[in-house]
């Protein structure tokens, strides 16, 4: 190769980076994007199993500094009905930041059924209270902060809970489920428990403000619970559950929703917003791109 | 004093449980007896009803003078006037008449004044307080405020010529003075009771109105607590105390103002703009005191149908503007919302045999400025098989 080549192929990788990065890096180093899958029945183990591959908590949270838990307690409905994050799962995951070192452990949760009901139906506010993190229901004024969405294509503001955007640690740890305006719910819409006007999201439309929503906000990790998935009349139930006995981790929010949604038979680009969000740069939400690893625990 | 004090903090109901909100209104026969007898429903809260009638027989108005809490406040307002004291006797019996009326009613299904009865004007005062500001509660409020305006302007008047309970236990004075005369003078020609034509008159009129008030639907029917009595009673029984009302955790019943025509003025009516019925709350079937909300076991309320939703495709999200929504169906505790594509979106069909009225898929349905599905009345109200659980 004389120099011109390398200019040459320089400038044309260069332009290939403004105009698709992903796909660049997805090329260079193939399969960058990790998702690991864990099998099992114990909560705890598995989390532990699934961080542990993903670096270990050190990579998340830090020390002294406030960790925000993003859980789905949004229903007045039991654990068994699989309609919000299994208790067992926030609980273990509140003892691990805790024992990584974390300070302040905060889950702030908009619920759609009246907070007290959803937060003591759903085990929830009792496992939290055990394991020594606060949940609590955002007040309007107080507990929400504006975000202005740069990326955005049809959500350009919104009104957020404050301890989604100002923490040191934040983690996404949603309960896969079906969802008849959504298709599937799992982690990228499970934003929507922490947005104060989520009616402006329907109006508007449904998939791209998910996207948009995602642009700005992300994860440092994503724990999806489908231990057990409700695979009819979701997001509420009751509907008809199956237990894939797993927990899916991943860093990339657009991967382990695209994995999440073949639980369900489903391809991950039949869910409009994964491809949105796909497109948008977010994450890769094409499997084959994707190393999705499986561990037992 | 202390009675009123008692009284005003029942009614004030911040002591939690059923029993505390019945504790006051239970007291009244009008209220437990004749309501039970109208709804033809029986509940052991009624039989607080009867000492009060007993004690009636022996001791002169026992109940005016020493537990009605609107007594007291009517006659402490009084005192303000003495110089007017002795005016009320020259007005008619009212009271009786009213009394009558009611019983007469009641046979017939409809007791016609219940809203009169003092407990029950007491208690609604204290409801008017805990509601949102509107015409409803000023008007709840004013009944108590009212007849202590009667009373500074003409003291004693209510509780002796207007008051039906007041009234109840007079008849029962004399009803027990011609008792003892007969057994005294143990002649034939005196068993004549103190009631006169005039008053077969008065419980024949009431029973007349009752069954034409029974005609009178309110159309549409709006939506009542679950549990109400059918529409051509509900509004001749529920005495307008507000017990419901007060009992309501997520607030959604309101007293009525318009809704249901004047003879459901001040009822209770479900208000989905800012709430719905909750699945998993039957407090306003347990504490009233008249039967007019039947009392439900939380099994059975959940199968209670209180109103039926309705899609309008024109203003709908989903239907009307393809947007991927769903809301309604999210939201329904009772899986009555099926979902059908239509250009390429779900869009949200109600299931009428499924749907209970509660309202989850009216206040939470996004579009604006004007929902797009609305929960309408029945008059019936049905009991509808519940969701499959899987």
């Amino acid at each position: 190769m004389d120099r011109r080549e390398f200019l040459k192929a320089a400038a044309a990788t260069a332009v290939a980076a403004t105009l698709n990065p992903r796909r660049l890096f997805a090329e260079e180093s193939p399969r960058a994007v990790r998702v690991v899958v864990v099998h099992g029945t114990d909560a705890a183990r598995m989390l532990s199993a699934g961080i542990e591959s993903l670096g270990g908590w050190q990579a998340f949270v830090r020390p002294g500094g406030k960790t925000t838990l993003k859980i789905n307690a949004a229903w007045a409905a039991t654990p068994e009905q699989g309609a919000n994050t299994t208790p067992a799962l926030v609980a273990a995951a509140i003892r691990a930041c805790r024992t990584a070192g974390a300070g302040a452990i905060v889950l702030p949760e908009n619920p759609c059924s009246p907070a007290e009901k959803s937060f003591q139906m759903s085990g929830i506010g009792a496992a939290a209270q055990r394991a020594g993190g606060r949940l609590y229901e955002p007040q309007a004024g107080r507990d929400y902060v504006t975000l202005e969405l740069s990326r955005g294509q049809l959500l350009r503001q919104v009104s957020v809970v404050r301890d989604v955007i100002e923490t040191d640690c934040l983690i996404n740890m949603p309960v896969a489920k079906t969802h008849n305006g959504a298709t599937l719910t799992i982690g990228m819409k499970n934003w929507m428990g922490s947005v104060r006007d989520r009616g402006h999201w329907h109006r508007t439309g449904l998939h791209q403000c998910i996207a948009d929503f995602n642009t700005a906000v992300r994860a440092h990790v994503t724990i999806v619970d489908a231990t057990r998935i409700m695979i009819t009349n979701g997001p509420r139930g009751p509907g008809k559950l199956e237990h894939p006995n797993q927990l899916i981790c991943g860093t990339d929010p657009v991967a382990v929703d695209a994995y999440a949604a073949t639980l369900f038979r489903l391809q991950p680009f039949d869910i409009p917003y994964i491809q949105l969000a796909h497109d948008l740069g977010i994450g890769c939400g094409k499997l084959a791109d994707v190393d999705v690893q499986h561990l037992t625990a | 004093m202390l009675v009123f004090l008692a009284a005003a903090l029942l009614a004030l109901q911040i002591l939690p449980g059923h029993p505390s909100a019945r504790a006051l209104t239970a007291w009244s026969p009008l209220m437990s007896l004749l309501g039970g007898l109208a709804a033809r429903a029986f509940s052991v809260w009624m039989l607080l009803g009867i000492p009060v009638l007993v004690l009636g027989w022996f001791r002169c108005r026992w109940f005016c003078r020493y537990v009605c809490p609107m007594g007291f406040a009517a006659e402490a307002i009084g005192r303000l006037n003495p110089k007017a004291r002795g005016r009320f006797a020259r007005l008619p019996n009212i009271g009786r008449l009213l009394l009558l009326g009611m019983v007469g009613g009641a046979l017939l299904g409809y007791p016609l004044f219940m809203w009169l009865d003092p407990l029950a004007l007491f208690t609604g005062f204290f409801s008017g307080w805990r509601l949102p500001l509107a015409a409803s509660s000023f008007v709840l409020v004013l009944g108590f405020l009212g007849i202590l305006g009667i009373s500074l302007v003409r003291p004693n008047a209510w509780c002796h010529r207007l008051c039906p309970l007041g009234a109840a236990q007079d008849l029962l004075m004399a009803a027990r003075r011609q008792w003892r005369f007969r057994r005294e003078s143990a002649s034939a020609d005196a068993f004549q009771l103190a009631l006169t034509r005039r008053d077969f008159l008065g419980v024949a009129a009431g029973g007349a109105a009752a069954l034409l008030m029974r005609r009178v639907g309110a159309l549409p029917p709006p939506v009542r607590p679950p549990g109400a009595r059918p529409e051509d009673q509900f509004t001749g029984l529920c005495a307008r105390c507000g017990a419901c009302i007060r009992a309501c955790p997520s607030r959604v019943i309101r007293p009525d103002f318009g809704k249901s025509g004047l003879a459901g003025l001040l009822t209770p009516v479900l208000d989905y703009s800012e709430a719905y019925c909750f699945e998993y709350c039957h407090e306003c079937t347990q504490v009233c005191p008249t039967g007019a909300i039947e009392k439900l076991l939380l099994e059975s309320k959940r199968h209670r149908a209180i109103g039926l939703a309705e899609v309008d495709r024109d203003t709908c999200l989903a239907w009307h503007d393809r947007q991927y929504c769903m809301v309604c169906q999210e939201f329904c505790p009772y899986l009555a919302i099926n979902s059908v594509v239509h250009r390429g979106v779900n869009c949200p069909v109600v299931k009428p045999d499924m749907c209970r009225g509660c309202g989850a898929c009216h206040v939470h349905c996004p579009a604006r400025p004007d929902k797009a599905i609305v929960v309408r009345g029945l008059a019936q109200r049905p009991a509808r098989p519940l969701a499959d659980i899987l």
